[in-house]
């Protein structure tokens, strides 16, 4: 063996989180849990405010994925059901979106080769069962993912990373001091105060405070990839409910969500400035939902060429900003998360590594932006400048070989990272109406085999349904049930 | 459209497969079997023209292969003379001297979603953990011989890793022939002699055998071997030539007896003054060869190497082997598909030659042209079957450049060449960070590339700082704990030879 030369690099000695909503508090209680000699601060907006206009943080959904980082980072599923009137959901119910009117659903977990998956069924029936991990179980591919009342969940990180020993601090990000390579020292805060850090965590929201300060970041435009720049959420929830799904229905203005909550219902509507003014949007909201208007949100669909640059990394709103068509923006957030965790850069900072880090964000972040993109295939029965819009919009390469490919014979192809699961793609795809190709295999399967395919999954349907229980009672048995 | 369409009322697709060594009758076998009814399969081959009939290494992917076509794995082994394999013992790559294996599966275990590598590199600056090879089940059980297939979860040590098998090549094609004409595959003896094309597209329409027979298609699909016939020759799909990353190009095989009655769970591949030579442990014999430049090694030189150091009493005379490192550059032209050698080749190092026949079947049979061929099927088929030669190809140059060996003109040049850009990148990031970037596609994931650098010298300059985060004490009694764990459960699987006997026993019950 050669003289043993390995150098210990430095675990940075303090990170600085900057941001008041989920994505901050997410962020710092997972670098407090994997850094426990790191001092870390985390530095909120007076009051410990969210920046309103952060969908990422305004976001009470979102994926699977979220289940999987709170395991990772102790975050516990009953203290988000007891405390922040968490709920579940079992996928996304899309109306409107079809010339001929039908509806289709994105189920969580696995799609099922022949007609809608396990989440699909359970959700339509309004029932609900844990997935159950045994093979051979009609549970055994079903996912799921929560809902909560953004303000409680943050208010739980935030208890988390206090006991984790996080220093809490408040004031917004105005001028910074850098060293000789240029990497920041220090953040001088509007209150005057200073917060000193090896690293530092842009979640601020829209405009990348933090960020900004550390260089000039390159935003990439996605206003040809995607049409919704503006959203008008309702100004009250409206009363409570237990829906197994979230509801996104397309109208002539843009679309509308409506996602039930025991909190209550939350709804709004998405649409482009500069087809539908505000005033429009307004009345539009009101006539579709009978709901007063709230505050105007706008967004610039894009992203940070590089999300990582110098000592700073943005997450979030900070990072990439788009229409929350099933709350993606907290999903890739969480995704760029898990990926801070994987490659949690060492002292001092490896210009490799951090290449390595924008190189994978940003593939998420364009996949991501293609899930949305590839809704608008989809063409509702109604003619109207939204709509017309979305259908001159503009496919990436990757977008379009999967949609060809899908078309030719229903087959995904494989891109180095996936930001939604294939099983989220095949039911968009096929939902959609984005005509589908029979894979060759299948095709030689010939009828009876596929008959067969059918008739076990129609079985495993019937098993799911009967395992499951109607989703109140099964809650109602679960918050009874002693605290675990 | 198709989604409408059954199969019933189709007309088959004619697929002409030209070659019937190991890539043309498993192309045969697969396609017929996966494909049904959608295809006509007809398969031309020539005595003449022989089977280069070596030992054979494979990766476990090849069992996948096998499961596709519903063969089991005793009936497969039965008809080949297979044994196990759990990995690839490097010998004297790095350095003369050394030596690693390559598992089939990772090392140690991660711990908080941190790379147990990034653990041993602290505990090796500290001198706190035994070598690499110590927290491997396929290691620790091939170094004693032992072997028993994974058991139980792929998180756990028990189900953690794979295998694959050593088999006899010239075996494997006449087993697939059985499976493949029992689905229907029609099978044609004798040479071609012309290829006929259609003149105003350039597809070939049929193929014109010595006897006259004209045997046409829709499809054609060339495992002619290095000679490439339709692919290269006939459709002129430019070669793309990797000998100045990949300078070996020559192999003097030689089969030789077995020695005793231990029959090693591995290949080995021991490094020599102008290449490496293999051994492949079959049952009853043992493949050897010499894989060498022949800029820097004359084949007598080659042949008497061989017979020198194979150790054992040798079945036949030595046979010489040529062939260069490259690919065609594009797989697909028209109605052409190469599979196997006709399509490229990369040299038995990491025992891929099947898996990239098995690959390209598998990606033929994804974009099966159903309903005729367009260019956007050509164009899917080739990037993907690119990617698989590239990942191998940059894979395979690691062996040769990471090296501290300067006692031959050979391994000097090795050391000094320019590697390709994408391995430079893949080099400077390990040596770094202690990082491999991960890919979806493509063999060769980061547990391969950590065995092979750090097997071979590559030691990082800095690793994750969060593998600082336990006491001394803590990290050395968990990696004890381990490699403890590790050599119980190896110690507990039964003889490799010993397992091979019984299954013997068993199919002649």
């Amino acid at each position: 063996m050669p003289p043993d030369a390995t150098q210990s690099r430095h675990m940075p000695g303090s990170v600085a989180v900057f941001g008041g909503g989920t994505v901050a508090c997410l962020t710092t209680v997972a670098l407090a849990r994997a850094l426990p000699r790191t001092r870390v601060t985390l530095v909120t907006p007076p009051g410990g405010s969210c920046n309103p206009t952060a969908l990422a943080d305004l976001a009470h959904t979102t994926w699977p994925g979220l289940a999987r980082l709170h395991e990772r980072i102790g975050i516990a599923e009953d203290d988000i059901l007891r405390r922040a009137s968490g709920s579940h959901c079992l996928g996304l119910r899309y109306a409107n979106w079809r010339t001929d009117g039908a509806e289709w659903i994105i189920g969580h977990g696995a799609a099922s080769p022949s007609g809608p998956g396990i989440a699909a069924a359970l959700a339509r029936a309004g029932r609900f069962a844990l997935p159950d991990g045994q093979p051979g179980s009609p549970l055994a591919g079903l996912d799921y993912t929560l809902r909560f009342d953004p303000r409680a969940y943050r208010a739980g990180l935030r208890s988390i990373a206090n006991r984790l020993g996080t220093t809490m601090a408040e004031g917004r990000p105005a001028a910074a001091s850098h060293n000789e390579t240029g990497a920041i020292t220090q953040v001088i805060l509007d209150t005057g105060a200073q917060i000193a850090a090896d690293l530092f965590i842009d979640a601020t929201g829209p405009g990348a405070g933090l960020i900004a300060l550390a260089g000039q970041p390159q935003w990439i435009d996605w206003q040809d990839h995607l049409p919704v720049n503006r959203l008008l959420p309702a100004k009250d929830l409206a009363r409570p409910g237990l829906s197994m799904l979230d509801r996104f229905e397309a109208c002539r203005e843009g679309w509308l969500w409506t996602s039930p909550g025991r909190d209550g219902t939350r709804t709004g509507l998405a649409y482009n400035a500069s087809l539908t003014s505000d005033a429009e949007a307004a009345d539009a909201l009101l006539g579709h939902t009978g709901a007063s208007p709230g505050e105007v949100i706008a967004i610039t669909p894009g992203r940070l060429e590089k999300a990582f640059t110098g000592n700073v990394i943005a997450l979030g709103d900070a990072a990439a900003q788009f229409e929350p068509i099933g709350w993606c923006n907290l999903h890739l957030a969480v995704r760029a998360i898990e990926l801070l965790l994987e490659i949690l850069p060492g002292l001092p900072i490896d210009t490799l590594e951090q290449y390595e880090f924008n190189r994978r964000w940003a593939l998420l972040a364009d996949r991501t932006r293609d899930f949305l993109a590839a809704h608008y295939t989809a063409r509702p029965a109604f003619a109207a400048p939204f709509w017309q819009a979305a259908a001159r919009l503009k496919h990436s390469p990757e977008l379009i070989l999967t949609l060809r490919e899908f078309a030719r014979r229903s087959r995904l192809p494989v891109f180095e990272e996936e930001s939604l699961s294939r099983d989220a793609w095949l039911q968009l795809l096929a939902g959609n109406g984005t005509p589908a190709g029979m894979a060759p295999r299948k095709l030689a399967m010939g009828h009876a085999a596929r008959e067969k395919e059918r008739a076990d999954e129609d079985r495993r349907v019937a098993a799911a349904l009967h395992a499951a229980a109607p989703y109140p009672n099964w809650l109602a048995n679960r918050l009874g049930a002693p605290s675990s | 459209m198709i989604a409408s369409q059954g199969p019933t009322g189709m007309k088959p697709v004619r697929v002409v497969i030209a070659g019937g060594g190991t890539a043309g009758w498993m192309t045969a076998a697969a396609l017929s079997s996966q494909l049904a009814s959608l295809v006509d399969v007809h398969l031309v081959e020539s005595a003449e023209i022989g089977i280069v009939g070596v030992g054979e290494a494979t990766i476990p992917h090849m069992r996948e292969f096998l499961g596709t076509l519903g063969i089991s794995e005793r009936a497969f082994m039965a008809a080949t003379g297979a044994t196990y394999k759990l990995g690839i013992r490097f010998e004297d790559f790095g350095a003369i001297g050394e030596c690693y294996t390559h598992p089939f599966g990772s090392f140690g275990r991660e711990l908080d979603g941190l790379g147990f590598h990034h653990f041993h590199l602290r505990a090796r600056r500290e001198g706190l953990a035994a070598p690499l090879d110590a927290f491997s089940l396929p290691v620790r059980a091939a170094m004693l011989g032992r072997f028993a297939p994974p058991a139980g979860h792929p998180l756990t040590l028990e189900g953690g890793y794979g295998y694959a098998y050593h088999f006899d090549a010239a075996r494997l094609a006449p087993f697939l022939r059985t499976f493949a004409e029992s689905h229907g595959v029609k099978r044609t003896e004798g040479r071609i002699t012309e290829v006929q094309r259609n003149s105003l597209t350039g597809d070939v329409t049929a193929l014109r055998l010595e006897d006259g027979t004209v045997i046409s298609g829709d499809l054609f699909v060339d495992c002619s071997g290095f000679r490439s016939l339709l692919l290269g020759e006939t459709m002129a799909s430019e070669w793309e030539d990797w000998s100045r990353w990949l300078a070996c190009d020559r192999a003097a095989a030689l089969p030789c007896a077995a020695q005793g009655t231990v029959i090693e769970p591995q290949t080995r591949a021991i490094a020599m003054t102008a290449g490496w030579r293999w051994r492949i442990p079959l049952r009853g014999r043992v493949g050897n060869g010499y894989v060498y430049s022949s800029a820097h090694l004359t084949d007598d030189e080659a042949c008497a190497q061989i017979l020198a150091s194979a150790g054992a009493k040798p079945l036949a005379d030595p046979r010489v082997l040529r062939f260069r490192a490259g690919r065609r550059r594009k797989s697909w032209v028209r109605n052409v598909v190469g599979i196997g050698l006709a399509s490229g080749f990369l040299e038995p190092l990491e025992s891929t030659s099947i898996y990239l026949a098995q690959i390209a079947i598998a990606r033929l049979a994804d974009l099966f042209p159903v309903n005729g061929i367009e260019d956007a099927d050509r164009d899917e088929f080739n990037r993907l079957v690119d990617l698989e030669y590239d990942r191998i190809r940059d894979f395979l140059i690691l062996h040769y450049h990471a090296t501290r060996r300067s006692d031959s003109p050979f391994w000097q040049d090795m050391r000094a060449m320019a590697v390709p850009d994408s391995l430079t990148g893949a080099l400077e990031l390990w040596r770094r960070t202690a990082r491999i970037a991960p890919h979806a596609q493509g063999l060769f994931h980061e547990p391969s590339w950590i065995a092979v650098l750090l097997g071979q010298g590559i030691v990082p300059e800095g690793y994750d700082p969060r593998a600082d985060i336990a006491a001394a004490g803590s990290l050395e009694r968990a990696m004890g704990g381990l490699a403890k764990e590790i050599d119980r459960l190896a110690r507990a699987m039964p003889a490799h030879d010993e397992v091979l006997r019984q299954q013997e026993t068993a199919h002649a019950a």
